[in-house]
């Protein structure tokens, strides 16, 4: 079978399982590139300059202990959180030693006042601002990943793999609350609830807009709907139905407007809200981080969205290849073979054994 | 008691609650009896919490609330002769700066009668042993977001029990869970602020 062959055939399948088809097996599409680094590279501080390493380290990887059907994501730079979280990011080789973790370093440099700047001069006026300069010139820093963006989804499709949600989008609750820190954004809620709410409803057409704008450049099969802040298990009932809920279905309605799949990249619980989902368009996909019960998630969502997850990170980082088949094949046999998508919980994590990867791409491509 | 701010701060009204700080305090009522009520007022949040009508947003506004009302009730060092289930030392283990989870633990714990040594973030080995030994703390409560850091708080716990404290240590965080209990040898797991509490207390066997 040449790459294009499996490429042809892991996207089939994987677009079968989003919308309930019959096919020959659950697929399995992973997500998070630091383990890679490490075991490819040795280091994740080259990816600060080297805008291909993330990318070429998990090509290698995967070409050394099975391919998945897909990917998540193409590459990574770190620069990337600080536009999705408006926070400051202590970075691998800059900040932290060469093979430790970015961390995002949250701090208050967004005030009240910003609420009203948003409102007056609109989202991206104020955004486009914020990141030269209250995060140190970020678009700089990010202009080689974006221009090396192509050859990554190039490269990762060369080897046989389908590059699955690329590019990622969230809602200004959450931009709202990595700028303002969560202390005081929460605080926001209760005091300053009138700004806030106008200043989501000024954002939301233009991160409309920009979702259309990003794909007459570059049309990904998906796109991370990114959920952080926003779980149920944060936010009260009477916020998240105003101020979460509506802005992900927009976002949502606009991807597929586009011919794009939305995939809820929910982290922390979601228990609450799950049954929520069901008005949601149909041709999402809902993947929670391994603390949202996906096995009941799936039942009530059965042919309506497709699940995909969650192996714990946590498994990956402390648990055997043996345990991380077991809990796959549960996956895989209680909720497989329609609508599922076996992945990682949130992100694979950086000190995941390698071997426990593999038996995850395993225990999908052998049921 | 003062039933309109304990009924104030249980619907997290600040407005109404420092309203009621004031005229307790012109009324020349004791810090302490001030505290009381807020402490009732927080158990009323804190059961709004189990019933899942609050969320982690109203825990954050209770705990500022909270931070406020005894700042103009004359301050924390004011209250002597306050009651308290034990002492614990916090942190968040070494190589992780992430303090939010950490920041919302030591407000509850402090807001429910626990007196916490908050050590801030990145916490190295030898500063957890060396406050354990000074403070003598009946519980350690170590904060983690992070899977690489498993094996820093694994040593932490180590460290802590090799320096002969009898502390029960707790720990928390986004990816931790039982089998991290086991790993790091720790004594519970708290899932969220408001379980610490009880955790805490059922470790200490006092309720």
């Amino acid at each position: 079978m040449t790459n294009q062959e499996r490429y042809d055939a892991a996207l089939k399948r994987i677009l079968g399982a989003v919308h309930f088809e019959e096919i020959d097996r659950v697929p399995v599409v992973l997500g998070g590139l630091s383990a890679h680094m490490l075991h490819a590279g040795g280091s994740l501080a080259p990816m600060m300059t080297d805008p291909m390493y993330a990318t070429d380290c998990m090509i290698k990887t995967y070409e050394e202990i099975g391919l998945p059907d897909g990917v998540q994501h193409a590459g990574f730079s770190s620069y990337l959180l600080s536009a999705l979280w408006l926070s400051k990011v202590k970075h691998p080789g800059i900040e932290l030693p060469a093979d430790e973790l970015w961390q995002v370093d949250e701090k208050e440099l967004m005030q009240v006042e910003d609420y009203k700047d948003i409102i007056d001069n609109g989202f991206y006026n104020w955004y486009n601002r914020y990141l030269v300069e209250r995060l140190d010139n970020l678009p700089e820093k990010l202009v080689s990943f974006y221009q090396s963006f192509g050859k990554m989804i190039e490269n990762v499709s060369a080897a046989g793999m389908v590059p699955f949600s690329p590019l990622i989008f969230t809602v200004p609750f959450e931009y709202f609350c990595g700028g303002r820190t969560m202390v005081k954004f929460s605080r926001d809620l209760y005091k300053h609830l009138d700004l806030v709410k106008e200043a989501c409803a000024v954002a939301l057409p233009e991160l409309q807009q920009n979702l259309r704008d990003t794909f007459k450049g570059y049309k990904p099969i998906a796109i991370w709907l990114g959920a952080w802040r926003t779980a149920s298990e944060f936010v009260g009932p009477k916020f998240w139905e105003t101020l979460v809920f509506p802005y992900y279905k927009a976002l949502a309605e606009t991807a597929l407007a586009e011919g794009v799949i939305p995939v809820f990249h929910l982290d922390s619980c979601w228990d609450r809200d799950v049954e929520r989902f069901l008005d949601m368009p149909k041709g999402c996909v809902f993947s929670p981080d391994s603390t949202t019960d996906m096995f009941r998630a799936k039942k009530i969502l059965d042919g309506h969205m497709a699940v995909m997850g969650d192996v714990p990170p946590a498994l990956l980082s402390l648990g055997t290849p043996g345990e991380v088949k077991d809990y796959c094949y549960r996956i895989i046999d209680e909720l497989g073979p329609k609508g599922v998508i076996l992945a990682q919980g949130c992100d694979i994590p950086a000190n995941a054994k390698i071997e426990n990867i593999q038996a995850m791409i395993e225990a999908a491509t052998s049921r | 008691m003062n039933e309109k701010l304990i009924k104030a701060f249980g619907d997290l009204d600040d407005d109404v609650v420092m309203e009621q700080i004031k005229e307790m305090k012109a009324a020349g009522k004791e810090t302490i009896e001030i505290l009381g009520d807020l402490q009732a007022g927080m158990d009323v949040v804190g059961k709004h919490f189990e019933e899942k009508e609050y969320y982690l947003s109203e825990l954050i506004m209770a705990s500022e609330i909270f931070k406020e009302a005894i700042a103009a009730a004359g301050g924390i060092s004011n209250i002597a002769g306050a009651e308290s289930y034990g002492t614990m030392v916090l942190g968040t283990v070494k190589g992780d700066i992430h303090d939010i989870g950490k920041n919302i633990v030591s407000a509850i714990m402090s807001c429910n009668g626990f007196k916490v040594i908050d050590l801030g973030t990145d916490v190295s080995i030898e500063k957890f042993v060396e406050t354990v030994k000074t403070e003598k703390p009946e519980l350690v409560g170590i904060s983690c977001l992070l899977t690489t850091n498993f094996d820093h708080m694994k040593q932490t716990v180590a460290a802590i029990r090799a320096a002969g404290s009898n502390a029960k240590v707790i720990i928390g965080g986004g990816p931790c869970n039982e089998s991290t209990v086991t790993h790091v040898g720790a004594d519970a797991l708290a899932r969220d602020a408001q379980d610490g509490i009880e955790v805490a207390k059922e470790l200490l066997g006092v309720n």
